[in-house]
């Protein structure tokens, strides 16, 4: 049996397989783009050409667009990305007490023992402490987040950067740039803002407690890792699954919580063509807006109703065909 | 003369039937929505916290329903209610909405008497009797201990039904019902109602839910609007839940200052925690969570820039390490997005249950009492 993860973030979509050791089988890393849809039908069918509907025994979504993807594939959990994060980091190293999970546009740091859950906090209203602080400003400087990331663990000294806000961390970044303060310093000097500003939006005070695991997107970044391991005093690792760890945990709580039965669609979805409707249902107070996903033409799935008229509805047809 | 007055909790189900009673003409401002916010906040001053941005809103929208005189409760005390009065006759006279004003602060601030006179004055010398006020006033508590103790309750059971969905709908539908509702009587009715359905509703076989406290800033607690209906999500979640902060939880303790003084309170074990007042409900928010056993987690609202709430959050920040305790504060705002507040509470929903699960057996689950075991 396999078992398939989605996870839908702002800026990537990835896919996992997982066999039934958790070994990840195969892995899709997508740009989301502004068409999240579009990236989980490009998914399912790249993966449908190494496998068979048959063999996927459960589907785990998660990311920001969960509720859309799992829509799309027939997903039979659905969790939000803290729980997935967690679970794929247990499954991994039971040690690990701290995660710093940094993606596109949101930054959790979630705080374990002994493979649970005991903290955890999310950035609430801003998006300084995120990776796309640093896509805008390596856009602005003309070089490539990679490049970004490996000029600034080179860098042999660092720019103070003032980085609470991403705005003025600009006008910082012009202001330096000016006086003449070398590129790869500058660049150092961003990722340590980030990494302080991470510190005091999100971790807020918690005890950062070794092991201590870096994962998300930004993780890739050398100079961020660099930057975390400077202000933290210990040593940060980064898997090399950093970049799928969340579609990974949403695989593993799939396979976790199968009743033997799922409500895969199978990757056929990934040859038809999906358009989304949206329509308000007006069956009691709530007047829930619920999502119709048409795929070539006919209805495949709903989601956004509360109280599930619409998206057991589906589930429950899709399981008698 | 028209009266009206702002929306706060099951204040809005509660009033219109006491002023019915006492034949006081009225108007009751349409429930609060996202347009109320949106309306109050753009005469509110922008960092006056949430709840008086509801209560310009409420007042701007019973003036065009043809209201004159305004009923506030500002009860002058450490935390920016305090203001409340003076603010809202301010941002409404620029609004163009002309109230009279019957501002009731607390009898300890104005003197009892004064209190009574400004009370006094909704009835425009045609008062009833004093029997009958009494008799009104005496249902309408009633009244309130009642709603309470249905909702508390299903908001109890929710967690232990086969489908907490239903829970939900029921206090949905007897709001509904108590909101179209005349009469004392009817209400009366219409909760006996509601107590039959209850029992009507499918349970779970050897349920074992998880136990979540709601507390903190109490106009956030009460009014489901402003918490982003988070009782509700809880409820469908499975969970059971308790929240601390209801109407007659606040008419008890408003009595029970009156008469106890702090200093009896506080040896008696019930008040720990935070040594002096903190403002607002603070301090009595900090008790319940010290004091309440038998439960998972503990959310904690408040809307932004609650100054009481604000000192306790970093008190509670405290007692997550040294009581080894689960709590969430999430704060309300008016510019803030639907999904971060669900992907919070999803997660610490989850996080608490595998915690649960796993940890079965150990401390967690030794102090049932105080919240009711399964039924």
């Amino acid at each position: 049996m396999y078992w398939l993860g989605i996870d839908i973030g702002s800026i990537s979509t990835d896919l996992v397989v997982l066999n039934d050791e958790n070994k990840v089988e195969k892995a899709l890393y997508l740009k989301t783009g502004s068409r999240p849809a579009e990236a989980v039908r490009e998914g399912l069918r790249l993966l449908g050409k190494d496998y068979e509907s048959s063999q996927v025994g459960g589907v785990g979504v998660t990311g920001s667009g969960r509720n859309l993807g799992s829509a799309i594939a027939g997903g039979d959990v659905v969790k939000n990305e803290i729980t997935a994060h967690a679970r794929a980091v247990a499954a991994m190293d039971e040690e690990i007490r701290t995660v710093i999970e940094i993606g596109g546009q949101d930054s959790k740091i979630i705080l374990m023992e002994d493979g649970l859950v005991s903290d955890f906090a999310m950035n609430t209203v801003c998006a300084a402490g995120t990776g796309s602080f640093l896509d805008r400003q390596a856009a602005r400087m003309g070089v490539s987040i990679e490049e970004l990331g490996d000029m600034a663990a080179s860098a042999k000294e660092s720019a103070t950067i003032a980085g609470r806000c991403a705005v003025f961390a600009e006008s910082d970044l012009i202001h330096k740039q000016q006086a003449g303060v070398r590129e790869d310093a500058l660049m150092a000097g961003m990722c340590r803002a980030l990494a302080m500003t991470y510190m005091s939006n999100v971790a807020k005070g918690k005890k950062v407690k070794p092991k201590i695991c870096f994962q998300g997107g930004v993780a890739a970044n050398k100079g961020m890792r660099k930057a975390f391991e400077e202000l933290l005093g210990e040593e940060v690792m980064v898997p090399k699954e950093h970049k799928i760890m969340g579609a990974m945990g949403a695989a593993i709580i799939a396979r976790e919580k199968s009743s033997g039965r799922t409500g895969f669609k199978g990757f056929e979805t990934g040859d038809k063509e999906i358009c989304l409707s949206e329509k308000s249902c007006g069956g009691c107070s709530n007047n829930c807006s619920v999502t119709a996903v048409m795929a070539g033409g006919r209805e495949h799935g709903f989601y956004g109703d509360i109280c599930g008229k619409y998206s057991s509805l589906t589930f429950m047809k899709n399981r008698i065909d | 003369m028209k009266v009206t007055f702002p929306h706060f909790g099951t204040v809005g189900l509660v009033i219109p039937k006491l002023l019915t009673a006492l034949h006081v003409p009225m108007v009751v401002p349409p429930a609060n929505d996202s347009e109320i916010l949106k309306k109050g906040a753009e005469y509110a001053p922008e960092e006056m916290c949430i709840p008086f941005k509801y209560m310009v809103g409420n007042f701007l929208c019973a003036h065009e329903k043809g209201a004159d005189t305004g009923i506030m409760a500002a009860t002058a005390g450490p935390c920016r209610l305090g203001e409340y009065g003076q603010l809202l006759t301010e941002v409404l006279a620029n609004a163009g909405c002309g109230y009279d004003w019957i501002l009731l602060d607390t009898p300890s601030a104005i003197g009892a008497k004064e209190f009574f006179r400004r009370l006094g004055s909704v009835f425009e010398g045609k008062a009833p009797g004093a029997g009958e006020i009494l008799r009104a006033v005496g249902r309408c508590l009633l009244l309130v201990k009642k709603i309470d103790r249905l909702e508390g309750k299903l908001l109890k059971q929710a967690g232990y039904l086969k489908e907490p969905y239903r829970a939900v709908k029921l206090l949905r539908d007897t709001e509904e019902e108590l909101e179209a509702a005349g009469t004392f009587e009817d209400c009366f009715r219409i909760i006996g109602n509601g107590w039959k359905q209850m029992e009507r509703l499918e349970r779970k076989e050897q349920a074992d839910p998880i136990k979540v406290l709601i507390t903190g800033e109490i106009y956030t607690c009460m009014e489901r609007e402003a918490n982003g209906y988070l009782e509700e999500k809880l409820m469908k979640a499975g969970c059971s839940i308790k929240r601390q902060m209801t109407l007659s939880w606040w008419i008890g303790n408003t009595v029970i200052r009156a008469i106890v003084p702090e200093r009896t309170a506080r040896n008696t074990g019930r008040e720990k925690g935070l040594a002096c007042g903190v403002g607002g409900y603070g301090r009595e928010s900090v008790s319940e969570i010290i004091n309440g056993k038998g439960f998972d987690g503990i959310i904690k609202i408040m809307p932004s820039g609650c100054m009481p709430e604000i000192v306790t959050k970093s008190f509670c920040e405290n007692l997550k390490t040294k009581d080894d305790l689960r709590i969430l504060h999430l704060i309300y705002d008016e510019m803030c997005g639907q999904a971060g507040y669900e992907t919070r509470v999803e997660a610490f929903i989850d996080m608490l249950e595998r915690r649960k699960n796993v940890l079965a057996g150990n401390r967690h689950r030794l102090h049932k009492h105080g919240f009711g075991g399964a039924q």
